[in-house]
C-alpha cells in the first residue's frame, strides 16, 4: 500500500488506530471493537468501526493481511490490520498538538 | 437469507470488506453459541442489520456530499454573470456587432425551420403513419401515359382480392362553393366510406353515417376543427346545423368536425370533407380517388406493391374493356406504391432540403463570423485576463469567464433573432404558394423555440472553441508587458476563419444570383395578353357538388354571355369578351380538338382549341400580326373561321403559309363544317408566366356552345378595383352562377410564379444576409487588428511610409484568405448548385455572367470590409498612435 503524507485525522479516526496500535499483530474487527469499547466508555457502534478500518486503509493509514480461513467463520479469513509509518506520524503530530493544548488545563476540567 | 445479506453488504462496501464482515461476525456467534444458538442468531442479524444501516448511512452522506461538491455556486454565477454584461459594455460596438451578426442568422435559420418543420419534420397526423401507403395506378403499355385515379369499385375490387390490407380513396378534385369570390379555396375532399377507418382517425365531433353515402341523401359535410371555430363559433351542437351555400342557394348539413391539427392528404389547407358527390356515388366506376392504404404490421411497401399488381392482373383477365372506351379506362396492370408521407411531401421535399442546407450555411458563417470577432477580442484583453491568472485564476476560470461572456451575447442574439423571426416568418408566409402541402401552420411554437435553444448551444459551442483558446493563450502573456498593443498574433486560424466566411458567402451568393436572374428572366416575358388594365373573372357554371343539379350545355352558355353583356354595361369598361380556357392554373389545355383538313400540318390530330365570344381579341389586347381578326359578327353568328397562334402557324404550316388552311373538328357526336384559318395573333402564356405559350386555335363560342371553363377579359380604362367589386355585384343575385376569382391579369399572373417567387427571396435573402454578416465580420476582424497595431502604424507613418502604401499594404494583407476562400468557395459552390438546376429558369448552372458577378460581389465585398479600416487607419496622427498605452 503506498504511504501518504500525513493527514489530519478525526476523533474516532484517531481512536481506531490507537486501537490497532494498543493491539499490535491482533488487530482485526472483532478485536478493535472491543478495545474500543474498553477504553471509549461508551457503546461503539460496529459498523462505524468497520467503516473506519476501511476508509483508513484506502487513505493508506492502514495496511491489512489475511490470515487462514477456519471454520468457526464460515470458511473465511481474518483480516488483520497494522499502521503505516504515515499513521504514526499522524498520531504523533496529533498528539503533540493536543498536549501542547492541554498542558495547564486538566486543574480546569477537575474543579 | 445470508446470501441476501451479504450480497447488500457487498453492494454497500465491497467483496473484501463484506467477507471480512461476515467472517468475525461468524466468529463471534459461534462464541456466543454456547449461550443458546436462537440467541445468537438474532444477535447476528441485529448486528448485520446494524451495519447494514451504518453502511447505508455513511454512503447516503458521501452521495450527498459528492453532490454538493459539483452544484454550482449560484452566487459566482451572478458574480461571473455580472462581469460578462460589464465587460459586453465596455465594448458597445465590438458587442453590438456580435449580437446583431448572430441574431440575423438566428432569425433566418428559425422562419426556415418554422416553415420547413411543417414540410420535413413533422410526423404524419394518424396513429400509424408508417402504415399508411399512397398508391399510383398505371399501365405497363407504354403508349398509354398518365396517372388515372381509381374508382369505388377498383378499391372494392383490391378488398376483395387482398383482404389484409385496408382500402380507402379521397377525390382530390373538389371546388366546395363554399367561400366567397376571390377568398382563398377553402380546401375540400370527398372521401370513399373507409376513409377515417383507414387512416385510423375519430372525427372531434359526430362523423358520418353509412346512410351519409347514399346516393339520394342530403348533402353534408365534415368541417375543419378552424372553420368550426371560426365560422362557427365552436358549437358543441353543431352536428345537424344547416350552412347556406351561396351558389346555388341551399344548405348542407354539418355531420362533424375533424380534429385539431388533421390533415387531409394530398389537400392543402382542406377545410370541407363530403361524401361523394350523387352522380360518382350512382356510377362506381368513375374514376375520382386517389387510392390510400394501411398495410399490416411486417408487410413492407414493395412486397404489398408485387401483392397488388398480382392482383390487379388477375383483375385485368376477368376485366374488358368498355366498348369506345379507351385504354386508359381499362383495367389496371401496374402500380406505384409509396409512403403517404414521402407522397404528401414529395412535390415541396427538394426544395425544403436544400433551403435547410443554405439556413445551416448561414448559421455557420454567423458562428464563424462572431467566432472571429471574439478571438479578437480576447488579444485585446489579454493584459486583463494575464493578471487573473497572475491572481491565482485557473485556467479553467479563465474559461469559463470568457465562455459566460460568449454566451451572453449569443444570447441576446438569439433572442433580437427571435423578434425578428416574426415579421420575416410574415413575409415568407405571404409568399408560400397555396398549392404547399403543410403538415402544420407554420409558427413560432414550442418545437422552433425547442430548435432554437438548441441551435444557440450548439453556437454557443462552436463559436467559443477558438476564442476560448486565444483567450488562454492571452492570460499566459507577461503582465509586465506595459504596453498596450498586445503582441502581434500570425495567426493561421484568423485567416482560416476569413476564408471560410467568403467561401460559405460565395455559395450563397451563387445560389441566390442563379435564382433572382431566373425570376427575373421571367418578368422581361411577355405574357402575349396586355395584361395592364385587364381583369379576368373565373366564373362558375358546372354542376356544384353540393347540389347535384346539372344544367344544360346551351343553358350555360347562354347565362355566360348574358353576364357579358351586362359587364359591357358597366361604367369604366373599355371591352369584354369570353374564352373557355383555365387561365393561369399552371396546367392548360383547350376545350375543343381540331385537326387539319387531308391530314395536311404534318399529319398532327387534337389540336387545342379555345371557344371565344365577341369581344374577345379587343379585350385581351390581341392583334393580328398576319391575316385578320374574325368580326363580332362571325363570332356571334358561329361563322366557320379560326384564328391560331403564332407558334401553332409555325409549327404545322411555314409562317403565314397557315392562311386559308383548313381544320376540322366536331362537337360530341356532331361534325361542324371545315373553319378556315384567317388570321394568326401572338402567343398567350396560358399556363404560366414561366410556362411556354401554347399554340392555340380561337374559334367562334357560338358554334362550340360550350362553358366548362368560362373567363371573362375586362379592359377597364382606369383603377381596376372598383369594376372588380361591380363584377360581384352582378351576381350575387344569380343562383345559378358564382365568381371563383376576380382579379387584376398582372395580379394572377404574379401568382402563377409564385413558388419562384418564394424561393428568389428565400435563396436571395441568404445572399444578402451572408453578404451583410461577410462585411460586417471582415470589418470588425480588421478593425479589431489594426487597433492592435496602432503603434506599428504610427512608426511606419513616422518613417515616411504614404497613406497609399500603408493601406495596400494591410490590405494585401489580406488577400490570400480572400483569395482562398474564393477559390474553396467556387468549388464548393460549383457541387452545390446542382441541386438547383430543376428551378432555373433560362439559365444554365454555370452561367458565366452570374458567376462573375458573384465572384465580383464577394470579393468587392471583403476588400471593402478590410480596405476601410485600413484608410481610417492611414488618418491617424503618427504622434498620438506613438504615445498609445
Amino acid at each position: 500500500m503506498r504511504e501518504h503524507a500525513p493527514a489530519p485525522l478525526g476523533e474516532f479516526e484517531q481512536m481506531v488506530l490507537l486501537a490497532v496500535l494498543r493491539l499490535g499483530a491482533d488487530a482485526y474487527g472483532v478485536s478493535v471493537h472491543e478495545e474500543l469499547g474498553r477504553h471509549a466508555g461508551r457503546a461503539v457502534a460496529r459498523g462505524a468501526v468497520y467503516m473506519t478500518l476501511d476508509r483508513l486503509e484506502k487513505k493508506g493509514l492502514l495496511t491489512s493481511w489475511l490470515s487462514s480461513p477456519t471454520p468457526e467463520r464460515g470458511g473465511r479469513a481474518r483480516r488483520y490490520y497494522r499502521v503505516t509509518r504515515t499513521a504514526t506520524e499522524s498520531l504523533s503530530s496529533s498528539r503533540r498538538a493536543l498536549l501542547s493544548l492541554w498542558r495547564g488545563l486538566a486543574p480546569l476540567l477537575e474543579k | 437469507m445470508r446470501r441476501l445479506a451479504l450480497a447488500v453488504l457487498r453492494r454497500l462496501t465491497d467483496d473484501a470488506l463484506a467477507d471480512s464482515i461476515f467472517g468475525d461476525l461468524d466468529e463471534l456467534r459461534h462464541k456466543r453459541g454456547s449461550r443458546g444458538r436462537a440467541a445468537a442468531t438474532l444477535w447476528f442479524w441485529r448486528e448485520i442489520a446494524g451495519i447494514v444501516l451504518y453502511a447505508s448511512a455513511r454512503r447516503a452522506v458521501e452521495s450527498a456530499r459528492r453532490a454538493a461538491a459539483f452544484r454550482p455556486d449560484l452566487a459566482r454565477l451572478a458574480r461571473e454573470l455580472r462581469h460578462a454584461v460589464r465587460s459586453s459594455r465596455a465594448a458597445p460596438w465590438y458587442s453590438a456587432t456580435v449580437v446583431a451578426v448572430m441574431a440575423l442568422g438566428i432569425a433566418l435559420a428559425v422562419t426556415i425551420f418554422a416553415v420547413v418543420d411543417g414540410v420535413l419534420f413533422k410526423p404524419l397526423p394518424y396513429p400509424g403513419a408508417d402504415r399508411l401507403v399512397a398508391i399510383q395506378p398505371g399501365f405497363t403499355d407504354p403508349s398509354v401515359r398518365g396517372r388515372p385515379p381509381v374508382s369505388a369499385n377498383d378499391l372494392e375490387a383490391w378488398q376483395r382480392a387482398l383482404p389484409h390490407v385496408r382500402f380507402t380513396g379521397v377525390d382530390l378534385s373538389v371546388m366546395t362553393g363554399l367561400e366567397a369570390a376571390n377568398e382563398d379555396p377553402l380546401g375540400g375532399a370527398m372521401v370513399h366510406p373507409a376513409f377515417f377507418d383507414v387512416l385510423d382517425v375519430e372525427p372531434l365531433i359526430g362523423g358520418f353515417v353509412p346512410s351519409d353515402f347514399d346516393p339520394a341523401a342530403p348533402r353534408s359535410l365534415i368541417v375543419s376543427y378552424e372553420y368550426w371555430q371560426h365560422r362557427l363559433s365552436s358549437d358543441p351542437s353543431v352536428v345537424g346545423r344547416e350552412i347556406a351555400v351561396p351558389a346555388p342557394l341551399m344548405s348542407v348539413r354539418v355531420a362533424g368536425v375533424m380534429p385539431p391539427g388533421f390533415v387531409v392528404p394530398g389537400v392543402t389547407r382542406a377545410h370541407l370533407l363530403m361524401p361523394p358527390h350523387p352522380r360518382l356515388a350512382s356510377n362506381p366506376n368513375q374514376r375520382t380517388y386517389q387510392a390510400i392504404a394501411r398495410l399490416p404490421d411486417g408487410l413492407e411497401p414493395a412486397v404489398f406493391q408485387q401483392q397488388l399488381e398480382a392482383a390487379m392482373r388477375q383483375l385485368a383477365r376477368s376485366e374488358l374493356l368498355t366498348p369506345g372506351g379507351s385504354r386508359f379506362q381499362g383495367p389496371f396492370d401496374r402500380a406505384t406504391v409509396s409512403p403517404l408521407a414521402d407522397w404528401m411531401t414529395q412535390p415541396s421535399k427538394q426544395l425544403f432540403e436544400t433551403v435547410s442546407v443554405a439556413a445551416l450555411v448561414l448559421v455557420l458563417t454567423a458562428c464563424l463570423n462572431v467566432s472571429g470577432l471574439m478571438a479578437a477580442r480576447s488579444l485585446d484583453r489579454g493584459r486583463d485576463l494575464a493578471v487573473r491568472r497572475a491572481l491565482g485564476a485557473r485556467p479553467a476560470d479563465i474559461v469559463r469567464l470568457q465562455v459566460l461572456e460568449y454566451a451572453v451575447l449569443l444570447g441576446a442574439g438569439g433572442g433580437l433573432g427571435l423578434a425578428l423571426a416574426y415579421p420575416i416568418l410574415t413575409i415568407t408566409l405571404s409568399l408560400l404558394p397555396h398549392e404547399l402541402h403543410l403538415l402544420k401552420t407554420p409558427a413560432l411554437d414550442a418545437r422552433v423555440l425547442a430548435f432554437i435553444v438548441l441551435m444557440l448551444a450548439a453556437s454557443v459551442v462552436l463559436a467559443s472553441i477558438w476564442p476560448a483558446r486565444r483567450a488562454l493563450q492571452a492570460s499566459n502573456w507577461p503582465v509586465a508587458n506595459t504596453s498596450a498593443a498586445t503582441p502581434r498574433v500570425r495567426s493561421g486560424g484568423r485567416s482560416a476563419v476569413v476564408a471560410g466566411q467568403i467561401a460559405a458567402a460565395l455559395v450563397l451568393v451563387v445560389a441566390g444570383a442563379l435564382l433572382v436572374g431566373s425570376l427575373l428572366r421571367v418578368w422581361n416575358n411577355d405574357d402575349g395578353l396586355e395584361v395592364d388594365n385587364l381583369i379576368l373573372v373565373d366564373l362558375v357554371m358546372t354542376p356544384n357538388p353540393v347540389n347535384g343539379s346539372v344544367g344544360s350545355v346551351p343553358n350555360m352558355a347562354t347565362r355566360f354571355e348574358q353576364f357579358l353583356d351586362r359587364a359591357r354595361r358597366l361604367p369604366g369598361v373599355t371591352a369584354v369578351g369570353g374564352a373557355d380556357v383555365l387561365m393561369l392554373s399552371r396546367s392548360w389545355w383547350g376545350v375543343i380538338g381540331f385537326k387539319p383538313l387531308n391530314g395536311a400540318g404534318g399529319g398532327v390530330e387534337n389540336l387545342q382549341g379555345i371557344p371565344v365570344t365577341p369581344g374577345y381579341f379587343q379585350a385581351a389586347g390581341l392583334r393580328a400580326v398576319a391575316g385578320r381578326l374574325p368580326t363580332d359578327a362571325e363570332l356571334a353568328s358561329g361563322a366557320p373561321v379560326v384564328v391560331v397562334s403564332r407558334s401553332f402557324a409555325a409549327a404545322h404550316w411555314s409562317g403565314t403559309a397557315a392562311l386559308g388552311q383548313q381544320l376540322l373538328t366536331s362537337v360530341g357526336r356532331r361534325e361542324l363544317p371545315p373553319h378556315t384559318i384567317i388570321g394568326i395573333v401572338e402567343d398567350v402564356r396560358f399556363a404560366g408566366w414561366d410556362l411556354p405559350p401554347e399554340a392555340a386555335v380561337y374559334a367562334p363560342y357560338a358554334t362550340l356552345n360550350f362553358a366548362s371553363a368560362p373567363v371573362a377579359f375586362i379592359r377597364v380604362a382606369g383603377a381596376t378595383a372598383p369594376i372588380i367589386a361591380e363584377v360581384l355585384r352582378l351576381v350575387e343575385h344569380e343562383p345559378t352562377l358564382r365568381v371563383r376569382r376576380a382579379a387584376p391579369a398582372r395580379e394572377l399572373l404574379a401568382e402563377t410564379i409564385r413558388p419562384r417567387r418564394l424561393r428568389s427571396w428565400l435563396f436571395g435573402a441568404f445572399a444578402a444576409a451572408s453578404l451583410a454578416l461577410l462585411s460586417v465580420g471582415l470589418f470588425g476582424l480588421a478593425a479589431m487588428s489594426i487597433a492592435r497595431r496602432t503603434r506599428e502604424i504610427g512608426v511606419r507613418l513616422a518613417l515616411g511610409a504614404t497613406r497609399g502604401r500603408l493601406v495596400g499594404g494591410l490590405v494585401a494583407e489580406q488577400l490570400m484568405p480572400i483569395l482562398t476562400g474564393l477559390a474553396a468557395g467556387g468549388l464548393v459552390a460549383a457541387w452545390a448548385v446542382r441541386s438547383l438546376q430543376s428551378f432555373l429558369y433560362e439559365l444554365t448552372l454555370y452561367d458565366v455572367r452570374v458567376w462573375l458577378t458573384a465572384v465580383l460581389v464577394v470579393a468587392g465585398t471583403a476588400l471593402v470590409g478590410t480596405l476601410v479600416p485600413s484608410w481610417r487607419a492611414s488618418r491617424l496622427d503618427p504622434m498620438r498612435s506613438l504615445r498609445t498605452e
